[in-house]
């Protein structure tokens, strides 16, 4: 009876403790019970007050019932083994400068004294930083951007030096569009270009340690600071935008005649070519006149009578040529007197014509001062088709040259483009301008230019 | 006539007891001085690293401001294992004038160091209860010591060179 009862007593007993662990509910339901979670995380500040340390460790679940539950670290500490936390709310903490910042430490949760869980950390890769402070933003008007300064407290202490910030900032209306930068110096620059214009902005900044030896966690955000975007009150002066359009506008202008008229006006100014005499002289005395012929090709005077002049021969025929002429000059004057006509028009100046001109610079000769020598040129090689009429009513030209009535007692010197002389144009009496030979002249031919006087 | 025999036989045992005890510690100093630990095999950028950050902060202190160049310091390890070597040895063997050295923070440090990133690395066991009470009549740091702890800035200082 007695081992009976015993035994009975042992079974009611073990039943009791098995429905005591595995939860057994009042409303008669098998419930597995979960085990208190004992889980906690810690961060440690270095240097916070001076060269103690702060090491601070929570639990994980906010509603664990840490009533006498002690927190106590060992190992990597100086001259010490054991450490414990102190209490406040329900936080753990401890501030110290026996942290030997080598190796790892281990973390005890104790309950009355007995071991209820551990965990091994290393202090160094559980840092977390102090949060940034004084953060300000000065707007820069003449670089058009914004620079923002910020100020940490590692950069005054011997360990975590080295940290890597992270700067947000947003418009003020957008909520949750936060702009990150990030950043290892204190000093970012934010272009205006970049933000909204007259807007309000807000920026923080966090850190980090940089991950070389110290490791760990995000700081606390630093105090807000509020800026706001000037106004763009006009891009740009309006004056100097006028200036500057109309600048380039006139630049381009000039570089687009520049182009256009490269070839025909500005390269022959700057580089003149050399003038081919006989293509220069044909522009120069080029007049629209009809019946006007202008050549210096044989075949246009192919109806023209030339005679190549011999140097004796000549002088004989100037003579007889002369005696002819001033007898045609008479009759055509009284013609023209009577017809009431016209004749070409001769200038009532006087012309001077140098032989070097005349040799060189002809054209030119011809356009400063002597358009009265080339419309006589003109006229001359106009008169070129009428050469056959010329030749039987006219006067002969005499190497293209009309003499007077002045000169017909005198001996007639032949004008060429080499005399050493001048060849004047001057008006007679009759208001025919004559060809007077002021140098010494030269016998040499000059077939190439037609009457230019035609009896009319 | 016994108890002379006794008292002779009496010196004589502790003497021999003495002797083998003396030559067995002769002995193991010996042995201690000829098996040094060949730091060949440690991992000498962590060591390095753990140098930079902590115990150079901790050779500063000790210095407390005077410049270690002061210090005529005419010491050179030729690789990372010899200056690990020199290293050890002058911060955690005592010279006259300087016995205190171990007990001091950068050792602490260097003796962690040393633990961690060279296998086979026993340390030195220091006796941190001693240290406590001694700290209580703590001699004054000497000029001595000042100088060992130069020799041990130009040695670390060359090692992070060449490691």
């Amino acid at each position: 009876m007695t081992i009976l009862g015993t035994a009975f007593g042992m079974v009611f007993y073990l039943l009791q403790a098995v429905s005591g662990e595995s939860g057994y509910a009042q409303n008669g339901e098998f419930e597995d019970a979960e085990l208190d979670d004992y889980s906690f995380s810690c961060y440690s500040q270095l240097e916070v007050d001076g060269t103690q340390h702060l090491l601070t460790c929570a639990f994980d679940d906010p509603d664990v019932n840490s009533t006498n539950l002690e927190f106590e670290i060992c190992g990597a500490l100086l001259n010490v083994k054991c450490l414990t936390f102190d209490k406040l709310q329900e936080m753990y903490f401890i501030k110290t400068k026996k942290f030997l910042l080598i190796g790892d430490s281990e973390i005890h949760v104790k309950l009355g004294g007995k071991n209820i869980t551990s965990k091994k950390l290393n202090i160094v890769e559980i840092v977390k930083p102090e949060a940034p402070f004084d953060i300000r933003v000065i707007y820069r008007k003449g670089a058009n951007d914004f620079l923002v300064t910020f100020n940490t407290s590692h950069s005054q202490k011997k360990y975590v030096k080295e940290l890597m910030h992270e700067v947000a900032y947003r418009q003020e209306k957008n909520e949750n569009d936060w702009m990150h930068v990030n950043l290892s110096s204190t000093k970012l620059t934010l272009l205006q270009r970049k933000l909204q214009p007259d807007a309000m902005y807000e920026i923080k900044v966090r850190s980090i340690p940089n991950a070389n030896y110290f490791q760990g966690f995000w700081s606390e955000w630093s105090p807000t600071f509020h800026f706001r975007t000037p106004e763009i009150t006009g891009r740009m002066d309006p004056v100097l935008l006028t200036i500057s359009i109309l600048s380039f506008f006139s630049v381009a202008l000039m570089v687009i005649l520049a182009c256009a008229l490269w070839k025909k006006r500005i390269k022959p100014i700057v580089w003149p070519s050399l003038p081919d005499h006989k293509k220069t002289l044909e522009q120069l005395c080029k007049k629209p006149k009809k019946n006007l012929n202008v050549s210096f090709n044989p075949e246009s005077f192919l109806d023209c009578q030339i005679h190549k002049v011999d140097g004796i021969q000549a002088r004989d025929e100037a003579e007889s040529f002369l005696q002819d002429t001033s007898s045609q000059l008479d009759e055509s004057e009284k013609r023209r007197l009577g017809g009431g006509m016209q004749g070409p028009t001769w200038p009532s100046e006087h012309a001077a014509i140098t032989p070097k001109a005349f040799r060189e610079d002809l054209p030119f000769g011809c356009l400063a001062g002597s358009i009265s020598m080339c419309e006589a040129l003109v006229q001359s090689s106009s008169r070129s088709p009428d050469c056959r009429e010329g030749g039987k009513n006219g006067p002969h030209v005499y190497q293209g040259l009309l003499l007077g009535p002045g000169t017909t007692n005198s001996t007639v010197p032949t004008p060429s483009p080499f005399q050493s002389g001048i060849l004047t144009l001057s008006p007679t009496a009759q208001g025919q301008p004559v060809l007077t030979s002021l140098g010494s002249s030269q016998e040499e031919a000059y077939v190439t230019m037609s009457s230019f006087y035609q009896n009319q | 006539m016994y108890s002379m025999h006794e008292h002779r036989t009496l010196p004589d045992a502790l003497l021999f007891v003495l002797s083998v005890f003396f030559r067995k510690i002769f002995i193991l100093q010996l042995v201690g001085l000829v098996l040094t630990y060949n730091f060949t095999d440690c991992d000498f950028e962590k060591i390095r690293k753990k140098y930079q950050e902590v115990i150079y902060q901790a050779l500063e202190k000790y210095m407390n401001g005077i410049k270690s160049t002061e210090f005529n310091n005419p010491i050179y390890c030729e690789d990372p294992p010899d200056c690990l070597t020199k290293i050890e040895r002058i911060t955690f063997y005592p010279t006259h004038g300087c016995t205190s050295l171990a007990k001091e923070i950068f050792a602490i440090g260097t003796n962690a160091a040393l633990t961690l990133q060279c296998p086979g690395y026993s340390g030195m066991q220091i006796n941190n209860t001693q240290a406590k009470k001694k700290r209580k009549k703590r001699e004054v740091t000497t000029n001595k010591c000042r100088k060992q702890v130069a020799y041990l800035i130009e040695l670390w200082r060359r090692f992070s060179r060449i490691s």
